[in-house]
This record gives structure tokens, C-alpha cells and sequence, in this order.
């Protein structure tokens, strides 16, 4: 999922509280501002871009939106305002700035919801009685994942998705007009349902003694 | 009683899943380890392909599309604009479809186009904003007319056959492939090609009939002519609206719905206030720019929109409506809601500049048609009209233009740039530790708390409030300036009792319901802290918003105070 905008992201370090991106989110950034700032000026140096995001932006649509024709409608009209609106793009900050524009065509697509997708989805659910290993074997499913993200809230889901997407944590703040900080509580939440979803045997317990320090 | 650590959210926890997830998603070593079952769960899903790959004919087909010299031609953006309206689609269910008055239908259809055409607004925009004919368009003015009722007597349009018309929409597919796109495109370039009329003001048989149907369409709704409203639309773009909305439902229409039809009371009748002169598009259709009022007299809706108009076997029919504007009549300008005392409303604006929204924020829209105008003013130039959910970056300070206060905004994906007024917009930063109160909402201090005049513990307090006290919401939740890291919100209330105004913390107040659970808890479980940090007296001017406990998966909130020293705010 994320191998086309790997290659580009070099070791990265942790950073503040504030939302900014992180060294390697930067320099991951850095990248996409050249390309960006050439296909400013080149429109066919937007060809780079597209290839790079074709991908994550297909997927996400995909896993919002849940068909390939809804995706196919989204992709378009999302590299067609990221073409467009390019010179409105921040340097170092393409990645957020196109999944916010992803995320804006998908809420627009989602305005008038259909349940048939979270009700298709929901048929897919795991069936409680296997056991937990083959939960967690079959999270590698896509479809059991797709129903697994049924479970949270939207906004969880949102922020999965965009996870999942290969986006890092400050990215998602950018794309989705929040905090870090709210992005990760948020997350937090997510990834502890999901847990409690795949692991039902798991016992809550005082988890930071059993992890390492950093 | 102690809460267990486990069950509420852990800031080391919290911030080490983040660093874990990071470091995953970068194709990194992690840096932090996570509970077992917790780094399964990252993995199994990071490592799921939740979604395939794109068509490989489609990707080159979109690459090939994108780059094109030609990709700027208007019928690209005419294509999008239908591309835009398919993606958004949702119908209500038969039962729901025809509703009593045919205004009501009228404001379905337009609504519902609304939150399709314009829901891809910018792209629908596109279609008729296109670079060569915004001056034209922007020079159809709406010429002032006296509104008037269109009386039911003049809709003479046969009633469509509604059963056949189901058949045929529900066995509609309206979905365009990528060969479509391919197609419609170069068939678009065919017509508009040399002999296209480009954006030139109708002659006067044009014009008369052009709005003459609009004028009819009105006139049916007026008579409850649901069906005969739809003769007047074009019957491709009655199809294609129909069968996009009919989405996952089948249409089972009412077959007596056209002897069902009751006019209109007098009161509540469709009006038109505007009626522009038409004007070509390229096509050679025409385009009228219409306001249109409807509904019951007690609670009017106004409708700004263009109507495009195409022409059949001598008869102008509607062929798509883009909605520029829906809003109350009774105050076009979107307003504090209804339930909230008047006396009580507050604009958050008046709370003071810069309170809001830090230039660099992203906000996300919460009213309908959300106005941008070119300079801060309500008086300068419309440039364009948000939907909601859009999120937007917020460009610089706030302008204080005197009476109103005005933020200067670009929509990312459109590029639209202008000023906005904050009363529509919602929270740059909606609280993940709150409850997301709404105006005018009732809420009850958990503790005694000061009402601050300015969302920052170093300002004054307007007054001090006892715990247990009913307070209202006035206003939106802001950020605290001085608390960057997003942490600490303020919700703008009011002491019904007093009159005073003020900010409080999200973590003295609570809904009424909740607040004797809470003080029950609070007063049993006094040592409730987030961290093993010693417990310290709480104070407005030295704690952190709340955590969330978490039990079983649920979140309940609760009072837990976070005396970190670090994360005490600074003055601003």
C-alpha cells in the first residue's frame, strides 16, 4: 500500500506537540515541493505526482467510498483540482494538502449516504467464534478489514483510513483540519477498538509495564 | 477508588502509538514497542490491502486525460461537473419521494441537487465559471423585478407517466465508465465546436419562452403538480437525476400521485423575486439566473440558482439547475439557531479578534452556502459558496470590518480564495474531550469554576460560578491563542442567572444528565488523576483539558485532572 511513496522518506524523528510535520515527513515534502514547484510551470511535470499518489488516492477513495466506480469518479475529479489548484499548494506540504482535497471530494460523495456499503460490510464481519489468532490472521484480509473500520466512528475510521493510506500522523492533522493532538487521541481509540475487535481474549491491563521504554 | 491506568487515555500511551504508527507507515524500524495484541492489530492492518489497485486502464486513461493540452476545454470541466453530480447521490425512498406539496417536491429536487451538484459545487462551478465565460456570466445581473406568485392556472404541462418513467430509471445504470468519459468528451468537443453560440444575451423569442417555463415549472409547483413539474425538465437530465438518486432503492412511485395533486394554500405559494435575462452558453442552451422564495409562510426558503435551459421540439425544458444559495427566508443570512433564547445568543465573534481561528488553521464548514466574498464586507463581491463539511485554511488574521468580523480563507481543493464570517464556520479544533455542545445547549459546572472574558486562563474573570449551576452555550469552541498544541479549548457560555459571559474550560461543564453520575463519581473517587503525578488541588488557571475514561471500550467522560506542569498555558 504504501511501496509508491516509499523511497522517498528518510529516517524520521519524533517530533513536537504542535502538528508540525516530522524531519522525515519534511523531507518526504521537500520531494513532492520540487516536483510540485516544476509542475507549477510544467503540466507535465505533474505526471511524477500522479504516479507517485495515484495509488494511495485510488485506495482511499476505494475503501471510503466502497466501489470501483464510485473510486474511479473520485480519482478523477481529485487529481483534476489538485491539477488545477496546484498553485495554491504550500511548499512541503502536498501530501496532506491532496488527501484533505481526497477527503473533501469523499465527503462530498458521502453527503447523501447510502447504507448499502456499511451494510454489506457489516455482513463481512468476523464471526466471533474463531479464535483470536485467526482474527488477527485474517486482519490481513481486506474485506475483513473493511468491515473491522464498520466498527468505529467516523472520524476514527477516517483517520485509519488515512493510516492505512500511508499518511503520517501530523499529515492527517493537515488533511482532516485538526490537531495532532485530537488526531491522536483519536487514533488511540481506533487502534484500542480495533484491538478489543481482534483480540476479544485480550485483558486490559497496565500496558505500559509490559512495553519497553523508547 | 483509584480509576486503573488502562482505562482512560494514557498521553504516554496515546503518543506512543502515533510514534509506532509513524514509523510503520514510513517503512521504519519502530522506535517505541507496543503491547503485543496492539502491534499485531498496527501491522495485521497496515499490511492489508483494504482496497485494489487502480485499473491499469483507467490509470492511463486519467494520466492521458489530466495531461492533455486540451484538458482545460470547457467540455472537461462539463464532464466533471457530471462526474461530480454522480458521485453524490442518495434518494430518498418512494414512500418519501413525492411529498405533499409541490414546493416541497421543488425544494427536494433543488436541495437535493444542491447537495450533489454543488456538494461537487466547485466542480458544477466550474461548468458554467469556466475561465473564458465568467465575465459573461457574472454579467448576467439579475434584472429587479416585482416578485410575483405564478398562479397554478398557468401550468398547462401534461403530467409525465410516472410507472414508465420508473421502469426506465430503475433499469438505469448512470454511472459513466472510463469510455464514457473518453466519449462524452470528444463528443462534447464536436458540440462545441465552430457553430456553438458562445455566451451572448438571448434574443427576445428566447428569452420570453426561456423564462416562461420557469415561470410554469413555479406555476405547477404552485398548482401541486408534482409530476407535471417534471414534464418540464429535459428528459435525459430527468433521467439521469432520477437515476442517480434512485441509488440502492428501487422507485416504486404512486401511480395516482398526478390525481392526487392539491394546490398550493395561498400563503404559502412559490414565488419569484429575480428572474434574470437568459443568456447562451456555448452549447447553445441558455442559462437564467432565478431567486426563488416557497414553502410555509412560517418557515419560507429562499432559493438562488441557475436554471440552464435547453430547447425540444420547440419547447424550452429545464436541463439542469445549479444551486447557488439555500436559506431561510426570513433571514437569508444563516443565524444562531432557533432554539437558543435571543436574548441569550451571543456571536461568538464578539468574544473579541483573534480568538478564533489562528491564520495557518484548518476549519471545517459547518452551514450551507457558506458565502466568500472578495474583500471583507457584506457588501463586496460574491466569489463563490462553501458546502458543508468542506474544510478550509484559514490565510491570515482576522479583519475587523467594524460590526462583523471577517477571516480571509482558501478552499483547498478549488484554490477559492476570500473572506468569511466565523458564525459559519465550526471549531478549528472541535474537542476530542468534549462533548461538542451545540448553541443555545444547557450545560451544568461540575465544580466552581470563573468565567474568563477571554478563552485564556490569565484573563479575568467575568464572574465565579458554583458548581452545579446551569449555564448556556453561546457560542462556538475556540482554541486558546496561547495554547497551541491544540489542548485547550474554551466553550463561551453564559450565566442565565446573571447575564455574565464568559469562557469555561470543556472540563467544568457537562450536560445536565451527566452531571450527577459525574459529581458522584468525582466525590467518591477523589484521587481520579490521569497521571502518577501527584494529585494537586484543581485549579481553572493550572489544569489541562480531560481525558476520556474509557471502560469497556465506551467512553464516558470524566472529570480527570492532568497537573502537568508542561502544559500549563502560557500568557498570550
Amino acid at each position: 500500500m504504501i511501496e509508491a511513496i516509499q523511497g522517498h522518506r528518510p529516517e524520521r524523528t519524533r517530533d513536537d506537540e504542535v502538528g508540525e510535520p516530522s524531519s522525515a515527513a519534511r523531507r518526504a515534502g521537500d520531494d513532492d515541493a520540487d516536483l510540485v514547484a516544476h509542475a507549477k510551470h510544467d503540466r507535465k511535470a505533474f505526471a511524477a505526482l500522479y504516479d507517485r499518489y495515484l495509488g494511495p488516492i485510488y485506495r482511499y477513495c476505494f475503501s471510503r467510498l466502497g466501489t470501483k466506480e464510485a473510486a474511479e469518479d473520485a480519482t478523477g475529479l481529485i487529481f483534476t483540482k489538485a491539477l488545477d489548484g496546484l498553485t495554491s499548494c504550500r511548499d512541503g506540504h502536498f501530501r496532506s494538502w491532496l488527501f484533505a482535497i481526497a477527503r473533501n471530494v469523499v465527503v462530498d460523495a458521502h453527503r447523501s449516504a447510502r447504507p448499502a456499503e456499511p451494510l454489506e460490510a457489516a455482513a463481512e464481519l468476523p464471526d466471533p467464534s474463531p479464535s483470536p489468532d485467526d482474527l488477527a490472521l485474517r486482519a490481513d484480509d481486506g474485506r475483513t478489514v473493511r468491515a473491522l473500520l464498520t466498527q468505529l466512528t467516523p472520524e476514527q475510521r477516517e483517520i485509519v483510513e488515512l493510516r492505512l493510506a500511508g499518511l503520517t500522523g501530523p499529515e492527517i492533522a493537515q488533511a482532516l483540519g485538526r490537531t495532532h493532538a485530537a488526531v491522536r487521541v483519536a487514533q488511540f481509540r481506533a487502534y484500542t477498538r480495533l484491538r478489543s475487535l481482534l483480540h476479544p481474549d485480550h485483558q486490559p491491563g497496565p500496558e505500559r509495564s509490559q512495553e519497553a521504554t523508547r | 477508588m483509584t480509576i486503573p491506568a488502562h482505562l482512560h487515555d494514557d498521553p504516554e500511551l496515546i503518543d506512543r502509538l502515533d510514534t509506532y504508527l509513524d514509523a510503520l507507515v514510513l517503512g521504519e524500524t519502530p522506535p517505541v514497542s507496543l503491547d503485543p495484541t496492539l502491534t499485531t492489530t498496527a501491522t495485521s492492518l497496515q499490511r492489508a490491502r483494504i482496497a485494489p489497485d487502480p485499473d491499469p486502464t483507467f490509470a492511463a486513461s486519467l494520466r492521458t486525460h489530466l495531461l492533455a493540452p486540451t484538458s482545460t476545454h470547457p467540455s472537461r470541466r462539463r464532464f466533471l461537473a457530471r462526474a461530480g453530480t454522480i458521485l453524490l447521490l442518495g434518494f430518498p425512498p418512494s414512500s418519501r419521494w413525492l411529498p405533499a406539496t409541490a414546493f416541497a417536491s421543488m425544494l427536494l429536487i433543488v436541495v437535493a441537487l444542491f447537495a450533489t451538484l454543488t456538494g461537487g459545487f466547485h466542480a458544477a462551478t466550474d461548468w458554467f465559471d469556466d475561465d473564458e465565460h465568467l465575465e459573461s456570466l457574472a454579467g448576467i445581473s439579475a434584472s429587479p423585478t416585482t416578485a410575483w406568485i405564478p398562479d397554478p392556472s398557468l401550468c398547462t404541462a401534461p403530467p409525465v407517466d410516472v410507472l414508465s418513467l420508473a421502469a426506465t430509471v430503475n433499469a438505469v445504470d448512470p454511472r459513466p465508465t472510463v469510455a464514457d468519459m473518453t466519449t462524452a468528451t470528444a463528443a462534447s468537443n464536436a458540440a462545441d465546436g465552430p457553430g456553438a453560440q458562445a455566451d451572448t444575451p438571448a434574443d427576445d423569442a428566447t428569452n420570453v419562452a426561456a423564462r416562461a417555463a420557469i415561470e410554469e415549472w413555479v406555476a405547477c409547483s404552485n398548482a401541486g403538480g408534482t409530476t407535471r413539474m417534471w414534464s418540464l425538465f429535459n428528459r435525459e437530465f430527468l433521467f439521469r437525476t432520477l437515476a442517480e438518486e434512485q441509488g440502492a432503492f428501487q422507485w416504486q412511485p404512486d401511480p395516482d400521485s398526478a390525481r392526487n395533486e392539491t394546490p398550493v394554500p395561498n400563503a404559502d405559494r412559490a414565488e419569484i423575486l429575480e428572474l434574470s435575462p437568459a443568456s447562451f452558453l456555448p452549447d447553445g442552451r441558455v442559462m437564467i439566473e432565478v431567486i426563488l422564495e416557497g414553502g410555509e409562510r412560517s418557515e419560507r426558503t429562499r432559493i438562488h440558482a441557475n436554471f440552464v435551459m435547453i430547447q425540444e421540439d420547440g419547447r424550452w425544458l429545464i436541463d439542469g439547475i445549479d444551486t447557488l444559495d439555500v436559506s431561510s427566508a426570513a433571514d437569508a443570512t444563516p443565524t444562531p439557531r432557533a432554539d437558543a433564547s435571543p436574548a441569550a445568543v451571543i456571536r461568538a465573534e464578539t468574544f473579541g479578534p483573534g480568538t478564533l481561528y489562528p491564520p495557518g488553521s484548518m476549519v471545517s464548514v459547518i452551514k450551507t452556502g457558506v458565502t466568500v466574498r472578495a474583500a471583507p464586507s457584506s457588501d463586496a463581491e460574491v466569489v463563490g459558496r462553501l458546502s458543508p463539511a468542506l474544510t478550509i485554511e484559514m490565510t491570515g488574521p482576522v479583519i475587523d470590518a467594524g460590526d462583523r468580523l471577517w477571516y480571509p480563507i482558501v478552499e483547498p481543493s478549488t484554490c477559492l480564495a476570500g473572506y468569511v464570517r466565523p458564525a459559519l464556520l465550526g471549531s478549528p479544533f472541535p474537542s476530542e474531550l468534549g462533548a461538542g455542545y451545540t448553541l443555545g445547549e444547557a450545560v451544568m459546572t461540575l465544580r466552581e469554576v470563573r468565567l474568563r472574558e477571554q478563552p485564556s486562563p490569565n484573563s479575568p474573570a467575568s464572574e465565579i460560578v458554583p458548581a452545579e449551576t446551569e449555564l448556556r452555550i453561546v457560542g462556538v469552541e475556540v482554541l486558546d491563542p496561547s495554547a497551541l498544541s491544540g489542548r485547550l479549548t474554551w466553550w463561551p457560555v453564559q450565566d442565565p442567572a446573571t447575564g455574565a459571559l464568559g469562557y469555561v474550560l470543556p472540563d467544568f461543564i457537562d450536560r445536565p444528565g451527566a452531571t450527577a453520575a459525574l459529581a458522584s463519581t468525582a466525590t467518591s473517587e477523589p484521587t481520579c488523576v490521569a497521571t502518577s503525578t501527584p494529585s494537586t488541588s484543581i485549579d481553572v488557571d493550572q489544569v489541562t483539558p480531560s481525558t476520556i475514561i474509557t471502560a469497556g471500550g465506551d467512553n464516558v467522560n470524566g472529570v480527570v485532572s492532568s497537573p502537568r506542569a508542561t502544559a500549563t498555558p502560557t500568557p498570550t
